[in-house]
């Protein structure tokens, strides 16, 4: 303590010339994501999961029945809740597509109609950008799919009518039982929900979508906030650490001093998002399902519960700058280690959209055991289960730091 | 030009010799591959538990059995009885249950045929109904369909058009089959696309955006060590412009081995267009970057300020470069982030001429910012 006492203060002089910094950058990231959430709930375009679809239609679609077909999607089926077709021309279909205004466009040859009468195999193009990485994108193509398989069918059924009166001679009929088949088939499909019936159970266990995003953006933010100090822990040389040993100063004084101011930094700025964070959430009526009281009061004792969250990143950080002490590696793993743990734990995509083998590995990562965490701490309380790998994770790597600051010394 | 090489050679001799840096490149190909054989595991951007109320009904059998081996990107699990469906979805193990009811085939005939069903033939049950769970339903009629068209047309021909004559199930099915349709209604296309990629899986799909990501951040740290290199006086003796000059030097030296690495990735897990216009497009987002990361360091003037906005910076990409999420808006912010541009310039080749163009301007820009250089650089 007579060592770390010292250690500490000069740690915290050093944290002191970065910390207006540092803190005008977390305050940016903070307004910066704040005021990105805030747009995209009011646009109700959240996750696109409460967002319509928008697709742009392109060519002659007046004049014809097929006008008719997507005046009754647009106003009978149910799926009118999901999905917005808009016509327009094949300019303005690609800008909205490049602006991101529609996931895709669908282009209907000029003699759609006619070739299909003529039972000619002919197709519409669905034109989608270039990114597969949206959700909705991914969804419409297999809806498309289905869609397809569907037109397929109902051509089948109404081309095996057709046969059956080709066969008999009964042409007077053919007109009037080609069409009654053809609305019959289409009421089946636009009475399609009857065959279903939707229970919602509404969130028990897990966490509804904007709470889970929430608790991701916080481990997100921790991850990342680790490459702003990379500043503080770039080191020239071992030389000034083998002067201090000599001094009196050993290896486990200095790396608990440089750990320690390291982690005050990290709550100061962390503690102080919450006034921001608070007012935009009051003032944008953003509202977590958990939360009863005030925001900010919620906020509050959130993050009080989130600071073993909190050491154990810090831990993790401040263990692969003592890895990597040179300025590119450092910077470099910094984010190689927080994009691939956020990736992987589910905080950039839901981990239930992950195989069986990842979603078992998660949980386990520095990571998913933080997020596994301050997700107990949004929902509940976290019980030992949740605190144990945290708690394995922190002497670990405050372990192997000061064993590699060991070996360097030595060296 | 010569000197400027050689400053670019020496840089890439020091970054070599730094084992770490080595390792660091060669786990961004490894990581890749690790990621390609995640996707290649089963999974579904939304889970969904199948189980039939009647262990008996074949039908209902034959729709579990299809729905779970098709592939698809919604990911099918067979539960054994409603009950443990439903305790999935409120344990949040699964996103929806479809529970196939009893009479699900008698159902399902009563509903071809009249158009309408008293009583439901699946029961969905979900936590929320969100648009991708809406969306899923089409699909669960889409498995449907092929039967009930095919009930739709037996009802009609057998009630509607031909009351009076015996029709066999197989003059039916031949007359049906006869006929069939195997065109596909939808013909899928990527605007402006000059080369298809190959793996699309959604699991990859952030893969090109990480590693442009990456790419950037070895610029960026390549100028944080170029501001190190100023402060120890390195270039006191150099001419200022020949030492304004050289960020690009070090910027080139770290993004240069983190883009062909990147390349190297994207064939290894091919994720790649062809591969000229691979190359052609990371070339010019080197660039870009270089010219990128020089304006930053004129306008953030130290490595403290740098390294304090490089978060910022790099989660401001993550969030606005279409990586994981595309959002519409934004466009103005999206503009002046390099990833951007290579992003939608690998499907679209206006935005590689766009890119061109930012390099330009950023360049002009980054010159315009570093103002007269007289004199030796300080």
């Amino acid at each position: 303590m007579v060592t770390f006492i010292p250690c500490l203060t000069a740690q915290l002089k050093r944290i002191r010339n970065v910390f207006p910094l540092i803190f005008c950058m977390t305050l940016l990231l903070t307004a910066g994501i704040v005021l990105l959430a805030s747009a995209v709930s009011r646009s109700d375009a959240l996750s696109e999961r409460k967002a319509k679809i928008n697709i742009g239609l392109i060519g002659d679609v007046d004049r014809t029945y097929l006008d008719v077909g997507f005046s009754a999607i647009q106003k009978l089926d149910p799926s009118r809740y999901a999905i917005h077709f808009f016509s327009m021309g094949e300019a303005e279909a690609r800008e909205k597509l490049a602006r991101g205004e529609i996931i895709a466009y669908i282009a209907i040859p000029d003699d759609f109609i006619h070739s299909l009468n003529r039972g000619e195999d002919i197709s519409l193009t669905y034109v989608t950008g270039s990114n597969a990485s949206n959700i909705g994108t991914i969804l419409m193509s297999e809806i498309m799919d289905v869609a397809s398989g569907m037109a397929t069918d109902s051509q089948n059924a109404i081309y095996g009518t057709r046969q059956l009166i080709a066969e008999r001679d009964m042409w007077d009929v053919f007109e009037e039982a080609t069409d009654s088949l053809f609305l019959h088939l289409v009421g089946l499909i636009l009475n399609r929900m009857d065959l279903f019936l939707t229970e919602c159970t509404g969130a028990s266990e897990g966490m509804p979508f904007l709470s889970y995003y929430f608790v991701s953006f916080f481990i997100v933010f921790l991850l990342f906030w680790g490459i702003a100090s990379s500043s503080l822990f770039i080191k020239k040389g071992i030389a000034l650490t083998c002067l201090l040993k000599v001094r009196g100063r050993g290896v486990a004084s200095q790396l608990c001093a440089e750990y320690a101011a390291y982690f005050a930094l990290m709550l100061i700025n962390l503690f102080l998002m919450i006034v921001p964070l608070g007012a935009v959430f009051h003032s944008f009526d953003i509202r977590i399902a958990e939360w009863e009281a005030e925001p900010i009061t919620e906020l509050f004792f959130f993050l009080v519960r989130l600071i073993p969250v909190a050491a154990v990143i810090a831990a993790l950080q401040f263990f692969l700058y003592e890895l990597t002490p040179n300025m590119l590696s450092g910077i470099f793993l910094q984010f190689l280690t927080a994009i691939s743990l956020s990736y992987l734990s589910g905080c950039l995509y839901p981990i239930a959209f992950f195989p069986e083998s990842i979603q078992r590995v998660a949980p386990w990562l520095p990571s998913g055991a933080a997020l596994r965490y301050a997700g107990k701490c949004l929902t509940s309380s976290p019980s030992w289960r949740e605190a144990l790998p945290l708690l394995a994770y922190f002497p670990l790597f405050l372990g192997v730091a000061a064993a590699i600051r060991t070996w360097r010394m030595r060296r | 030009m010569r000197r400027f090489f050689l400053s670019f050679w020496l840089l890439e001799k020091r970054f070599f010799k730094n084992p770490m840096f080595l390792l660091l490149l060669l786990a961004i190909p490894l990581l890749a591959l690790g990621l390609m054989a995640v996707s290649q595991e089963e999974s579904g951007i939304l889970k969904i538990a199948l189980c039939a109320e009647d262990p008996g009904d074949s039908l209902a059998e034959g729709f579990i059995r299809a729905l779970t081996e098709d592939d698809s990107p919604l990911l099918f699990v067979v539960m054994e009885d409603a009950v443990e469906a439903r305790a999935a979805v409120e344990k949040n193990q699964v996103d929806a249950a479809w529970i196939f009811a009893e009479g699900f085939q008698e159902k399902l005939q009563f509903f071809a045929r009249n158009g309408y069903s008293p009583e439901p033939a699946v029961l969905v049950v979900e936590r929320e109904d969100t648009i991708p769970l809406q969306l899923s339903k089409i699909k669960l009629f889409g498995a449907l369909y092929p039967d009930v068209a095919y009930s739709a047309y037996r009802s009609f021909a057998k009630e509607a058009l031909l009351p009076d004559e015996e029709l066999s199930e197989e003059d039916l099915r031949l007359a049906y089959e006869g006929s069939a349709m195997n065109g596909n209604l939808f013909q899928l296309d990527y605007v402006d696309f000059p080369a298809k990629t190959e793996n699309r899986s959604y699991i990859m799909a952030p893969l090109r955006g990480l590693l442009a990501l990456m790419v950037l951040l070895c610029g960026f740290s390549a100028v944080m060590l170029f501001f190190r290199d100023k402060k120890q006086g390195m270039f006191a003796r150099i001419p200022a412009m020949a030492a304004q000059m050289r960020v690009y030097a070090y910027v080139l030296a770290a993004t240069g081995p983190a883009a062909a690495v990147s390349l190297t990735a994207f064939a290894a897990t091919k994720n790649t267009a062809t591969f000229w216009w691979e190359c052609l497009t990371m070339a010019v987002f080197v660039l870009s970057c270089c010219t990128f990361c020089a304006l930053m360091m004129r306008i953030l003037r130290t490595a403290n300020v740098l390294g304090a906005c490089l978060p910022f910076l790099m989660l401001g990409m993550l969030v606005f470069c279409p990586i994981f999420f595309s959002y519409g808006g934004f466009r103005a912010i999206q503009l002046l982030l390099p990833p951007y541009y290579y992003l939608n310039a690998i499907h679209n080749v206006g935005y590689l001429y766009a890119m061109c163009l930012y390099a330009a301007i950023t360049g002009a820009a980054s010159g315009l910012c570093a103002g007269p250089c007289r004199g030796r650089c300080r």
